[in-house]
């Protein structure tokens, strides 16, 4: 008897980590389970109602605003019924590349603009052209759209830009006699302009105050690099691709003017929440990226912002920037019927654009970008501008390991452990090794 | 099984004499089996077969989304080229040198202080064990939320007290590597207390009271009677601590991202990085061995030294 009921305890207790293992790995596919479930009752059984699972990565305000433009889009379109799954940012594409690998990828997904060279190589994503033969791609921003196309084909439908521009705090530059008479910051061009007027800044404004107040590691630092970059018409790899192409008098000019902010105390060092003490009233200027708008916006009964595209400092305006589009990855399963359903869900979102500004993109429409709903939101029209100048990462499938080279080596300048040449030698040799394997 | 072992060998004799086919170790060896297999179901599932697989993969090149191409031994040579694996490795040996002997000395301070005969050892017992059960995510926003620049809790103190210059915890390379040596004592240190504690209460009082006898002080008793009685405490300690360290990943993950630069980078965040971020699972796996390779020798030579003084 002992022997038998021991037996029996180890049986159930296989059972029940079999159980328990047999629902672990199902995770992936839990959701879509739920939104299955979901999807049944919302849809009210009619057999006509196409289904879509929408994966997005945003986190924040960003979501929110999604999400209320998806219940947009049911309501409209009793036909569709498209369920939101909102993942990590950190893990969104690793999990995209796992679903569509094994064959459980959503109906339609969100990719940046960054991660398209990536994901196209590997043939899991539709051409939009042989799916939506109609679309207008002429509504889009050029500058955008170029963005998305690989070998004339169109990739993906894109949603914004969310590119890298300058917010002011009104009240500080005001008592500082900074402001002109439209209330924008009086600053002389180029970039001896800027830092004029940083010092300026630093003398007149409160002790608490910091001039610059923009997190000064990490992906900052980058995106400002990039952006000054490129207005000197750098490129960050060679023609073929094959090459570093960074590591030259342009570039060096650009990262010692940031480290040189650093080093004369207009940025503070290694903040790392430049837009909260932004956010707080305790910073003059804060170069940030749009999505800012939102969460500034939260603060406006105690703080007085302003936004305006990113300061030309040298030859020509751009600024980093990235896109959020819409792609629709290849099923197991075609259903010509989904993908075109995908198609207009997509389309649609990128028409009803002034909705997500409000998340503070600048939407890829021009259209969009012109209409009355668009200008009659605060602040972004002062900023929309920027999405005809923003300087796109080129098209290599290598952008995203670069960027985790060139992040850790521009950290070690801005925090004074190594020298601008040291840092771009350095990083120009790994950025080689990694393109030569 | 064993409470009535009489009855069931009497039982087993019948139940032989019932079904003489089935002899008794043959029968042994089934219900040993039947009470392996569960776990080693679950060990082969989920550890023998990723370790094969992870060899596997070290000699592709794997990208998630694409067919692999198998390129030999390939990713091991690039690695040793890396100065940044190198870079990883020794700030992983680095954080192990510095935060075994930290946290072996610290944790039999605390176990000695909460062993000591006075009010109030119930309460450090918990209090010194508490931060043990947090998770990481918690314990570095806590340290994060405290040492960060400008803003911090140590730093706004420190200003409060006169110090006006802004001390940078978690951005200059020594003091980096020192405050997640702090947040780490704080969170682990908890463990080792609790194994020197039960170390400590095994000691026979009669050793000391036979010393104080023959006039010894209570340094000379803690020298001779409590050290040489923990050694094996002690060892113990040390083998896992350094395993332990040896997988350091989200105290500087969360609480300096690897930085400043890569100055604080171990090497679990770089195969983390060269795996997930930089999609190239090949040359991590690669990593992942050379680093399973140096804690099997470590462990080894440990382990040795460990049955030599027994």
């Amino acid at each position: 008897m002992k022997k038998l009921s021991g037996f029996l305890a180890s049986m159930l207790i296989t059972a029940s980590f079999l159980t328990a293992c047999g629902s672990g790995s199902g995770t992936s596919g839990t959701p879509q389970n739920e939104s299955a479930g979901k999807q049944e009752q919302a849809g009210g059984g009619t057999s006509e109602t196409v289904k879509l699972n929408y994966w997005v990565p945003f986190s924040g305000g960003d979501g929110d605003f999604m999400k209320e433009m998806v219940n947009k889009f049911n309501q409209e379109n009793p036909d569709t019924n498209v369920q939101i799954l909102n993942l990590k940012n950190e893990e969104y594409y690793t999990k995209l590349s796992t679903a569509m690998v094994s064959g459980q990828a959503p109906d339609v997904a969100i990719a940046h603009t960054s991660k398209l060279a990536e994901l196209v190589p590997t043939g899991n994503l539709e051409v939009i052209d042989t799916i939506a033969p109609d679309l207008d791609w002429n509504s889009f921003n050029p500058n955008i759209l170029g963005a998305t196309v690989f070998d004339g084909n169109h990739m993906a439908i894109p949603l914004d830009t969310h590119a890298e521009i300058m917010f002011y705090n009104k009240k500080i530059l005001g008592d500082a006699g900074l402001l002109d008479a439209d209330g924008k910051p009086k600053m002389e061009p180029g970039a001896e302009g800027f830092v004029k007027f940083l010092r300026e800044i630093k003398a007149k404004a409160p002790a608490d105050v910091m001039p610059l107040a923009t997190t000064s590691k990490g992906n900052q630092p980058y995106w400002l690099w990039w952006t000054l970059y490129s207005q000197m018409g750098g490129q960050l790899l060679t023609e073929d691709g094959k090459k570093a192409d960074f590591n030259n008098e342009k570039s060096k000019q650009a990262l010692q003017f940031l480290a040189d902010l650093v080093n004369e105390d207009l940025w503070p060092k290694n903040i790392k929440n430049g837009g909260e003490i932004f956010s707080a009233g305790k910073g003059a200027i804060s170069l940030n990226g749009v999505w800012s708008t939102g969460t500034f916006e939260k603060n406006k009964d105690s703080l007085d912002f302003g936004a305006v595209s990113f300061p030309q400092l040298y030859d020509k305006p751009a600024a980093w920037g990235d896109s959020h589009t819409l792609v629709i990855p290849v099923q197991k399963n075609k259903d010509e019927k989904k993908a075109a359903a995908a198609a207009k869900f997509a389309n649609w979102l990128a028409d009803h654009g002034a909705m997500w500004a409000k998340a503070g993109h600048v939407p890829s429409k021009l259209t969009v970008a012109e209409s009355q709903e668009f200008k009659s939101l605060p602040y972004r029209s002062d900023y929309a501008e920027v999405a005809n100048v923003v300087a796109f990462l080129p098209n290599s499938d290598k952008v995203g390991p670069i960027k985790e080279i060139l992040v850790p080596n521009f950290d070690k300048l801005m925090t004074g452990q190594a020298t601008v040449d040291q840092v771009l030698a350095d990083a120009e040799k790994q950025v080689n090794d990694l393109l030569a394997k | 099984m064993n409470v009535q072992p009489e009855a069931s060998k009497q039982e087993v004799i019948r139940t032989e004499r019932r079904r003489g086919f089935l002899n008794l170790s043959l029968r042994n060896l089934i219900t040993a089996w039947l009470f392996l297999i569960p776990y080693l179901v679950l060990y082969v599932w989920f550890m023998l077969y990723p370790i094969v697989k992870g060899f596997y993969i070290s000699l592709h090149q794997w990208t998630i989304g694409r067919e692999p191409v198998f390129i030999g031994f390939q990713n091991y040579s690039y690695m040793f080229k890396d100065k940044h694996f190198w870079g990883a490795l020794w700030n992983t040996l680095y954080f192990v040198i510095l935060s075994t002997p930290t946290l072996v000395i610290v944790g039999l301070l605390l176990a000695l202080i909460v062993n000591a005969q006075m009010k109030g050892t119930t309460f450090l017992r918990s209090a010194f064990f508490l931060p043990h059960i947090l998770s990481i995510s918690v314990i570095s926003s806590i340290w994060v939320f405290m040492l960060q620049p400008y803003t911090g809790f140590v730093n706004s103190m420190l200003h409060k007290i006169g110090i006006s210059q802004e001390i940078f915890w978690l951005d200059d390379v020594h003091l980096a590597w020192i405050s997640i040596l702090i947040a780490t004592v704080w969170w682990t240190v908890g463990f080792n207390m609790v194994l020197y504690l039960a170390g400590l209460q095994e000691i026979p009082e009669e050793y000391y009271e036979a010393a104080r006898i023959d006039g010894a002080n209570s340094w000379q008793c803690f020298l001779h009677i409590t050290l040489p009685s923990l050694k094996g405490v002690t060892l113990l300690i040390v083998v896992l601590q350094s395993i332990a360290s040896f997988k350091l990943f989200g105290q500087p993950w969360l609480m300096t991202q690897g930085g400043p630069g890569t100055a604080t980078r171990p090497l679990v965040q770089y195969i983390y990085e060269t795996g997930f971020r930089s999609n190239e699972m090949g040359l991590s796996a690669a990593m992942s061995y050379f680093l399973f390779a140096v804690m099997i020798v470590f462990a080894l030579v440990q382990f040795k030294f460990l049955s030599k003084k027994d």
